[in-house]
């Protein structure tokens, strides 16, 4: 019989909330602790309350604690935290990674060179919607690829964060279907809907074989429109012969009570999934998909557009 | 009222899809009394039901006294003449999108049009779709606030890919049978691609809705319907207004008949937003054998017909009361300096700034 892995978790935001359903936990592993991240320690402690666990007093304990095999860390802004895991040889799963360039991934993966293993391979990926269209896009089954659009919205009330954060979330979907490199990328990113941080990126980039990805990734939902998930997310896939549509959040468990309804979002799934190829990592029996190419190859795509949207609309082109 | 009497000058798809069967519901104030198409049949075919003339020359039409009005539905290579034309004979000029393939042809129609004292109107029929004004309307309203960010994706049925075994089934009726070979919009001689035949739409929708003139447009396009010897076919755009509104789009014109949508929209204003999707509004869906069909879905969405009659109605309302046209011209101008910024952004791959808000773009 395989090993149940000792994970610990770090993180308390929204996304922790949606994973301590009581259904959540893998079979590959186990939660053996939780702690507040840099953020809220009281919605923590009530986190671990839920699934029984005592929450353990700050975010360095568990990531230094020698009886937990990998971190499960929530939050985008948890940077440190991570950091400390990878530093401790630790296998960290973040899946809302924030590695917005490439100094960040840099960081990162000089850590990794001492032990410590990063596993940050965006939920869009894992949600059964976006597994579904990568399979098919992959596979050859819609024929050539002609274009892809991911339209990303989350609530204008989340993190400042949340549209650079998206726009990754896209890119990584992106690149599980589109292995050329990148030729040319025309984006803007703008603050729309509140101060003065962007809350807006728009972008199309153009790969080696011509493919034409449009990512809008944008903090634009007013509070009356629910995001059901940590995002609404829209993915078309063009190909020759087909096309895959898929709304990979927009398809929630409702549980219905007789006091209330509640509305869990697919969001439990990836995380879910990325536990079981954690464990199955941990066991040795498989590698994790995201290798430290693939992240170097989105930090670099992410400054790219960066530098594209300094001054307004503006373009990137390979030198 | 009088009874406006019509001459069409082009009898071909859009002549036939939208143009014709407008009429057909008003007619109380107008009459089609002649055609004109280079195909004859075409023409005969469109002046049929009406008692109307039938030409193969356009200029027959202007020669009649008794035509008041023409309403010009062929491509956009040909506007210019013919609208200069119409002018001189002093005919009222309805005139399909693109107004031209050129901003200097754009020109030269306006200063003929205004030299000759007659109303032009650029159709761009989605300004006439009821969709679409309840959105500009709800905007004046001020229900959503000062617009930040709009997209459109518009995608369009392709003929469908013969494979091994397979049959082409009923679905095939629903191409508009564009971007083959044979076809005017595939030539490149004759057409600078999706950017003019489809994108010129969302350009000037955003326009409209953002209330803003454009500063810069990136474009990418790419040919991808099987077929299609050498035009655009596809095309992602985005553009940056000047009090700093994003407007962007994708249209996707190989999307297998099957597809049950037509429009993606969504507008975001500073105090709220509206969207209407295509695929959240289906009503109907068939389950076949071979997989789902959504009957029509893209017409009764898109409320084709009621636009076109709307926007017929609306131009002869101005001739009839003396009045200026709803749309202006200048507008047909603007959308097309977009679109045709957009195909010199995607051709060069840099992107196109445009000329000061306010003081007319860039000129021809």
């Amino acid at each position: 019989m395989k090993r149940l892995w000792q994970v610990g978790i770090i993180g308390a935001d929204a996304r922790a909330e949606m994973l301590a359903d009581p259904l959540w936990p893998s079979r590959r592993s186990r939660i053996a602790g939780w702690a507040a991240g840099p953020d809220d320690e009281a919605a923590a402690a009530a986190l671990a309350g839920r699934i029984g666990l005592t929450l353990t007093p700050t975010w360095e304990a568990i990531a230094a604690d020698p009886n937990l095999d990998a971190l499960l860390v929530l939050g985008s802004d948890h940077r440190d935290a991570v950091l400390a895991g990878l530093a401790a040889g630790k296998t960290v799963l973040w899946p809302s990674a924030a590695i917005y360039d490439r100094s960040d991934w840099n960081r990162i993966a000089s850590l990794q060179a001492t032990g410590g293993r990063l596993f940050a391979p965006g939920e869009l990926r894992f949600t059964p919607a976006g597994r579904y269209t990568l399979d098919r896009a992959v596979g050859g089954e819609l024929g050539k690829l002609h274009s892809v659009y991911i339209g990303l919205r989350a609530p204008r009330s989340s993190a400042r964060t949340a549209a650079i954060s998206l726009l990754r979330e896209g890119l990584e979907f992106a690149l599980g279907m589109a292995p050329e490199p990148v030729r040319r990328i025309h984006a803007v990113a703008q603050s729309l809907f509140g101060d003065s941080k962007p809350d807006t990126v728009v972008c199309t980039l153009r790969f080696a074989d011509d493919l034409v990805v449009t990512i809008e990734a944008s903090q634009c939902l007013p509070a009356t429109i629910p995001a059901g998930g940590p995002a609404e997310a829209e993915i078309e896939v063009v190909g020759a012969l087909e096309v895959v549509r898929a709304e990979p959040y927009k398809t929630p468990v409702h549980r219905f009570g007789d006091q209330d309804h509640a509305v869990h979002p697919w969001v439990s799934q990836p995380v879910r999934v990325m536990l079981d190829a954690l464990g199955d990592h941990l066991d040795g029996a498989a590698q994790l998909t995201d290798g430290a190419g693939h992240q170097a190859r989105i930090a670099d795509l992410m400054e790219a557009i960066r530098s594209a949207a300094a001054d307004g609309l503006g373009s990137w082109n390979r030198a | 009222m009088k009874v406006v009497r019509v001459g069409l000058i082009g009898c071909g798809g859009i002549a036939k899809r939208a143009h014709l069967p407008a009429m057909a519901h008003l007619t109380d104030r107008l009459r089609l009394v002649a055609t004109a198409d280079i195909n004859a049949a075409a023409a005969q075919e469109a002046a049929a039901p009406w008692g109307a003339t039938a030409y193969t020359d356009y200029t027959a039409i202007l020669e009649r006294k008794d035509v008041d009005m023409v309403l010009i539905a062929t491509p956009e290579f040909l506007h210019r003449d013919q609208v200069v034309a119409a002018a001189e004979a002093g005919k009222q000029i309805l005139c399909e999108k693109p107004m031209a393939p050129s901003l200097a042809e754009a020109d030269d129609m306006l200063r003929a049009c205004q030299r000759a004292g007659v109303r032009l109107m650029i159709g761009h029929s989605r300004r006439f779709t009821r969709r679409y004004l309840e959105v500009r309307q709800a905007i004046d309203r001020g229900e959503i606030g000062e617009v930040r960010l709009g997209r459109e994706n518009e995608r369009r049925p392709r003929p469908p890919v013969p494979r091994q075994g397979g049959t082409a089934s009923a679905l095939q009726a629903r191409s508009e049978g564009y971007w083959i070979a044979g076809h005017w919009t595939s030539d490149p001689k004759l057409s600078l691609g999706t950017a003019l035949t489809n994108g010129i739409h969302e350009m000037d929708l955003l326009r409209w809705f953002t209330g803003a003139e454009p500063v810069a447009i990136a474009a990418e396009h790419n040919i991808t319907v099987q077929g299609n010897p050498g035009v655009p076919d596809f095309l992602s755009f985005m553009i940056h207004f000047d009090n700093g509104a994003i407007g962007s789009a994708e249209i996707a014109n190989c999307i297998p008949p099957s597809y049950p949508a037509f429009h993606q929209f969504e507008l975001y204003g500073n105090a709220g937003a509206i969207r209407a999707k295509d695929q959240e509004l289906l009503s109907i869906t068939h389950y076949r054998d071979d997989g789902a069909d959504f009957p029509d879905s893209s017409h009764i969405l898109l409320h084709h017909l009621a636009a076109y009659v709307r926007e017929q109605a609306a131009f002869i309302q101005a001739m009839q009361t003396d009045s200026a046209v709803p749309l202006a011209p200048e507008n047909g101008r603007a959308a097309l300096e977009l679109a045709l910024a957009a195909v010199e952004s995607a051709r060069s791959g840099k992107v196109v700034r445009l000329g000061p808000a306010g003081k007319g773009g860039r000129t021809a």
